[in-house]
C-alpha cells in the first residue's frame, strides 16, 4: 500500500511496520535454507545460527494473530492454534495436524511462518 | 449436555486450626461434585521429578457437595446509599461530572451516573451511547426519550458534561465541553478539535423512578430471569466529582464549574467530592457526597482511587501534595475483585491438622482439565512448633492469578523464544473472563490491573498447573517442589503466607531458627520487608529460595486484606506503567514501583537482586572461589567438583528463568560471600530493564557476564545468617532424580546448619582469618 493512498487505517504507524516487515522478509527469504530447518527441527533452544536467529526473531515479532500457539489436547498430543486478537474470543486450531510431542509441535508452527515467509 | 467445569475459591487464604473458612463454588454441567480434602506435596508432573503428589485426609468435608452455577458481577462502579431515595428526583434536575472516558467508541451503553434501570426503562442517567456520544435519557416504563451530543468524543481527554432537565417543559440541554490543559489529556491544545456540544431536545413525557433503582455512578440496574438484579451498561474511564442538583442548571453555572468553581450550593441534591478523603495513608473506597443528604457511595470491585483528576497540573506527582488535584476514579466494566457467590460449604480447620498446603479437591464428570478445582488454602501452625517456617508468597501468587499473557500479549513470545502451550484451563479462563485478571494484564481499555484478590477462582494456583508462556511451573505449583523437599527431608516446617506476615510482623518470624522463602517472592509489603529484615538483624536465618525477589512495592487493602494493590512504574521488567501521577498506593499511601527506587534494592536483604530473565534453558552453577573459604566451606561440603545444580524441572538445571546477582553498588552486605554462579546463559536471556542507562547491543547471555544467578551467603549479627540461590529454577531442581542431586545436597548442608542453635559453622574462625582470601 505504499504508493496509494490508503487511508482505512487509522493507526499510520502500521504502513512502517508492513514496509519494514517487507525488508525483513526479503531477507529472511535469502537466507531460508534446508539446513536452517533442519537446525530448528533438531534443536530450537539455546543460541541457534545466525539465520535461524533471525528466522525465529522474525516469528516471535509477528502480530498476535499471525502468531502460532501450541495447544495440548485430552487425549495427550498437540495441535496448533493461533490467536483471536480480540479479547474473550478463543484461539482457533489451525490444520488438522496433530503432534506426539511439543517439540514437533513447536517445529510444526516453525514450518507454519516458513510457508507463511515463502508464499508456498 | 452442558460441558462439566468446575472452579471455587475459599474466603481465606490462610487459617489456624479452630478456625472456619468457607467454599465457594460455581458448576456448569453437574448438580453434585466429589470433594475430597488433600494435603499438597507435589504439584509438577515434569517427568524428572516425582509428579503430582497429594495426600488425601479424612474429613468432614469429603463427599458430594450440591453445587450450582454461581454468577460474578464484572466491573467496577459506585453504589450509591440513599435509603430514602431522594435521587428518585420528581421535579427539574441536572446533573454533571467531569469524565475521561477510555472507551467511548465501545460499542455498546455506558452510564456516568443516574438512576437508571435498563431492563423495565425507568429513570433517567447521564452516560455515552453505542456510537460515542454523550447522551442523557429518561424513560416511563415503556418509552424511552434522549439527548445526544452532534460530537463523538475523545478518547482520554477530560471534558465537564452534563445536563439540565426541566420536568415542565420537558427541555433537556446537553452541556459538553474540553477541559485539557497541557498535562491532563492524551492529546494537547494543538490537536483542532471541537470539543463542546449543547444539544437541546424537548422530551415527550416525563421519567419515572422506580423505588428500586439504585443510584449507581459508572453502572445501571440490570435484571437476569436466573441470576437476579446485577449492574450493566458499565463505563469505562474516569470520573471526577460528579453531582445532581435539584433545579435546571444555566450554561453560565456550568461554566463557573468548568473554571474550577462549585455548583451553586442552594441547588445541590448530592456532590461526591472524589478529591475528600485521601489522607498520608491513601483513600478508601467510600466517596464522600458534600451535599445536604450525605449520600456516601462505595466502591464495589475495587474502583482505582489515587488517580489524576481533571485539574491535574503536571507538577504535583502525588495525592499528598494537593488531594485536590487527585478526583478521578478509574473504572473498568472487566474488573473484579470479589465473585461474591454464595458459600457452598464451610469447614471448622481440624485441631490436629498439620501446618502445611492444603486443598479441597472438587471433581465433576471426567474430573480432570476444567471438570477438576483444587481449592488451596494454608493452615498455620496453632502454636509456632517447629524450627523451620516456609512463608508462602501469597502475594506473588495474587500477582499473577489468572495472568492472560499468552493470549493477549504480542511481547510474549519474543520474551520466552516459544510458542506457548496452552490447556483447555487457560482457554475456558480466557474466553469467561469473570475470574478477574492479573497485574500483568490490562484492562479492556489498555489500562494496567493494579488490584488482585484471591476471592475468585485463581487457576495458576493450583497444582499441575503450568504457565503456558513459558511451560513450567509457576510461582504456587512450582514452590510445591520445596515443599516436596521440606517434606521428602524430613523436616518439620510451619507454614505461613504474606498476608500473616504482613499482619503480624516479625513477631510471626521470632520463634524460627529458619526461614525459606519461595520461588519466586516478588511482590512485598513495606511490613513485610522490614519483618524480614528486622528478623535477620536480629540473628535470625533467612533462605532466599528463589530469583526475582521482593521487588515491586505493594500494599494491602485495609478494609479487605484479600485484595493487593500494585502500581507500575519508573523501571523494572513491567507489564504496563501507571500513568504520570498515578505512581501512588491507593491502599497505604506509598509510592509503588520497585523497591530498589525507594533505597531498598534486593540485596541490602538477601545479598542479589533481580538481573536478567530467560526462558527455554537453565544452566547449573558453578563454584566460585569463595566456595572454599573456611568460614563458608561447609556449605559445599560433600560435593565432588564444581558444577552445583546441572538438573531440574525448570528446563533442567538449577539457575534460570530469573536471576539475581551480587552487587556492591546496590547495598550487597560487603562480606557477602559467592558460593556460586552460573553463567553463559542462552541469548534469550536479557538484562533487566531498571539496569540500563543507555542501551547498546548485546545485553545477552552469552556476551553480558552480569547475566548469572549468584548463590551467596552472609551473616548477621546474633548468629543470623542470609542465604540466596539467586535463581528461581533453584526450587524446582530440588525434586530431580529422586531428590538425589547437588542442589539438594547443598541447601540440606545450609537447612541443616541453619535449624542448630549458636553460631553457625565456620564462625569460630577469627575476624583476621574471616578476612582470608
Amino acid at each position: 500500500m505504499a504508493y496509494t493512498e490508503d487511508d482505512s487505517r487509522p493507526d499510520k504507524d502500521v504502513h512502517v511496520r508492513d514496509h519494514f516487515d517487507r525488508m525483513t522478509r526479503a531477507y529472511l527469504r535469502s537466507v531460508l535454507s534446508d539446513e536452517v530447518i533442519e537446525e530448528h527441527r533438531t534443536g530450537d533452544v539455546g543460541n541457534p545460527s545466525e539465520p535461524l536467529s533471525r528466522l525465529l526473531a522474525w516469528c516471535q515479532r509477528r502480530p498476535l494473530t499471525e502468531q502460532y500457539a501450541v495447544k495440548a489436547e485430552a487425549d495427550g498430543t498437540f495441535r496448533l492454534v493461533s490467536f483471536s486478537g480480540r479479547r474473550g474470543q478463543p484461539p482457533r486450531y489451525v490444520g488438522d495436524e496433530r503432534y506426539a510431542t511439543i517439540r514437533e509441535a513447536r517445529h510444526g508452527a516453525f514450518l507454519r511462518h516458513i510457508s507463511d515467509l515463502t508464499e508456498k | 449436555m452442558a460441558q462439566q467445569k468446575i472452579f471455587g475459591y475459599a474466603n481465606r487464604i490462610s487459617v489456624r486450626p479452630g478456625d472456619e473458612i468457607s467454599f465457594h463454588v460455581n458448576c456448569d454441567g453437574a448438580s453434585e461434585a466429589d470433594a475430597q480434602l488433600v494435603r499438597l506435596i507435589h504439584g509438577d508432573t515434569h517427568e524428572a521429578g516425582p509428579g503430582h503428589v497429594e495426600v488425601e485426609l479424612e474429613s468432614p468435608v469429603n463427599g458430594r457437595w450440591a453445587v450450582k452455577k454461581q454468577y460474578t458481577q464484572l466491573g467496577s462502579f459506585l453504589k450509591v446509599f440513599d435509603p430514602e431515595n431522594k435521587l428518585a428526583v420528581s421535579g427539574s434536575f441536572s446533573l454533571a461530572a467531569f469524565i475521561w472516558p477510555t472507551l467511548p467508541q465501545r460499542g455498546s451503553r455506558q452510564t456516568i451516573l443516574g438512576r437508571w434501570d435498563t431492563v423495565r426503562n425507568i429513570g433517567y442517567a447521564l452516560g455515552i451511547n453505542p456510537a460515542g456520544h454523550l447522551e442523557f435519557w429518561v424513560g416511563n416504563g415503556s418509552e424511552v426519550d434522549c439527548v445526544t451530543a452532534e460530537l463523538p468524543l475523545l478518547a482520554k481527554v477530560w471534558y465537564l458534561v452534563g445536563v439540565s432537565y426541566d420536568r415542565e417543559s420537558g427541555r433537556a440541554q446537553l452541556y459538553q465541553e474540553g477541559v485539557l490543559n497541557r498535562y491532563n489529556s492524551l492529546v494537547g491544545k494543538v490537536v483542532p478539535y471541537d470539543f463542546a456540544s449543547h444539544v437541546v431536545q424537548h422530551f415527550r413525557f416525563r421519567p419515572e423512578n422506580g423505588a428500586d433503582v439504585p443510584f449507581l455512578l459508572a453502572g445501571a440496574r440490570d435484571e437476569h430471569a436466573l441470576r437476579g438484579p446485577f449492574v450493566s451498561d458499565l463505563f469505562a474511564g474516569k470520573i471526577d466529582r460528579p453531582a445532581i442538583c435539584g433545579r435546571v442548571l444555566t450554561r453560565a453555572e456550568f461554566d463557573v464549574c468548568r473554571g474550577g468553581g462549585l455548583l451553586p450550593e442552594d441547588a445541590v441534591l448530592a456532590f461526591w467530592d472524589t478529591s475528600k478523603g485521601y489522607s498520608a495513608q491513601g483513600v478508601s473506597h467510600h466517596v464522600i457526597d458534600g451535599g445536604p443528604h450525605r449520600l456516601n457511595a462505595r466502591g464495589v470491585n475495587h474502583p482505582v482511587r489515587a488517580m489524576t483528576g481533571w485539574n491535574w497540573n503536571g507538577k504535583d506527582d502525588c495525592f499528598r501534595i494537593d488531594p485536590s488535584q487527585f478526583g478521578g476514579i478509574e473504572f473498568h466494566p472487566d474488573a473484579v475483585t470479589d465473585c461474591g457467590w454464595e458459600a457452598t460449604k464451610s469447614m471448622i480447620v481440624p485441631t490436629d491438622l498439620k501446618s502445611g498446603i492444603y486443598a479441597v479437591r472438587l471433581r465433576v464428570g471426567p474430573g480432570i482439565g476444567i471438570a477438576e478445582e483444587y481449592i488451596v488454602f494454608v493452615v498455620r501452625p496453632a502454636k509456632p512448633t517447629a524450627k523451620l517456617c516456609f512463608l508462602v508468597p501469597s502475594a506473588s501468587y495474587l500477582a499473577y492469578a489468572n495472568e492472560s499473557l499468552s493470549f493477549d500479549a504480542q511481547i510474549i513470545q519474543p520474551m520466552t523464544g516459544q510458542p506457548p502451550v496452552v490447556t483447555d484451563l487457560d482457554v475456558e479462563t480466557y474466553e469467561h473472563r469473570e475470574y478477574g485478571l492479573s497485574t500483568y494484564d490490562h484492562y479492556e481499555d489498555d489500562a494496567g490491573v493494579c488490584f488482585s484478590s484471591y476471592l475468585r477462582p485463581i487457576i495458576n494456583m493450583r497444582p499441575k498447573y503450568r504457565m503456558s508462556s513459558m511451560n513450567i511451573t509457576w510461582q504456587f505449583p512450582a514452590d510445591l517442589s520445596v515443599v516436596a523437599w521440606i517434606d521428602h527431608m524430613g523436616y518439620d516446617c510451619d507454614f505461613i503466607t504474606d498476608e500473616d506476615l504482613h499482619r503480624e510482623g516479625v513477631d510471626l518470624l521470632r520463634p524460627y531458627f529458619c526461614v525459606m522463602t519461595g520461588t519466586h517472592p516478588e511482590y512485598v509489603s513495606e511490613r513485610m520487608l522490614d519483618a524480614q529484615e528486622d528478623y535477620v538483624a536480629d540473628g535470625g536465618r533467612l533462605i532466599y529460595m528463589g530469583g526475582n525477589g521482593y521487588y515491586w512495592v505493594v500494599g494491602f487493602d485495609p478494609e479487605n486484606p484479600a485484595c493487593m494493590e500494585v502500581r507500575k512504574l519508573d523501571s523494572g521488567m513491567r507489564a504496563w506503567a501507571a500513568k504520570p501521577g498515578e505512581h501512588y498506593l491507593q491502599t497505604t499511601g506509598e509510592k509503588s514501583g520497585l523497591w530498589r527506587n525507594r533505597g531498598r534494592a534486593p540485596q541490602k536483604l538477601t545479598g542479589v537482586g533481580f538481573i536478567a530473565e530467560g526462558f527455554e534453558t537453565s544452566a547449573p552453577y558453578r563454584k566460585m572461589p569463595d566456595a572454599w573459604h573456611r568460614t563458608v566451606s561447609w556449605i559445599t561440603e560433600g560435593m565432588e567438583g564444581e558444577i552445583i545444580g546441572d538438573r531440574g524441572l525448570a528446563y533442567n538445571a538449577a539457575a534460570g528463568v530469573e536471576l539475581d546477582r551480587y552487587d556492591l553498588s546496590l547495598g550487597t552486605p560487603p562480606h557477602t560471600k559467592i558460593i556460586a554462579s552460573s553463567g553463559g546463559h542462552s541469548d534469550n536471556y536479557v538484562l533487566v530493564t531498571e539496569e540500563l542507562l543507555y542501551a547498546y547491543a548485546g545485553l545477552t547471555g552469552s556476551i553480558d557476564y552480569r547475566i548469572r544467578a549468584d548463590m551467596t551467603f552472609f551473616t548477621a549479627s546474633n548468629d543470623g545468617a542470609v542465604f540466596s540461590t539467586g535463581s528461581i529454577a533453584f526450587g524446582q531442581a530440588l525434586p530431580a532424580n529422586g531428590f538425589d542431586n547437588s542442589a539438594s545436597r547443598l541447601l540440606t548442608n545450609v537447612v541443616n546448619a541453619f535449624l542448630k542453635p549458636g553460631a553457625l559453622p565456620g564462625s569460630y574462625w577469627t575476624v583476621e582469618e574471616k578476612q582470608w582470601r
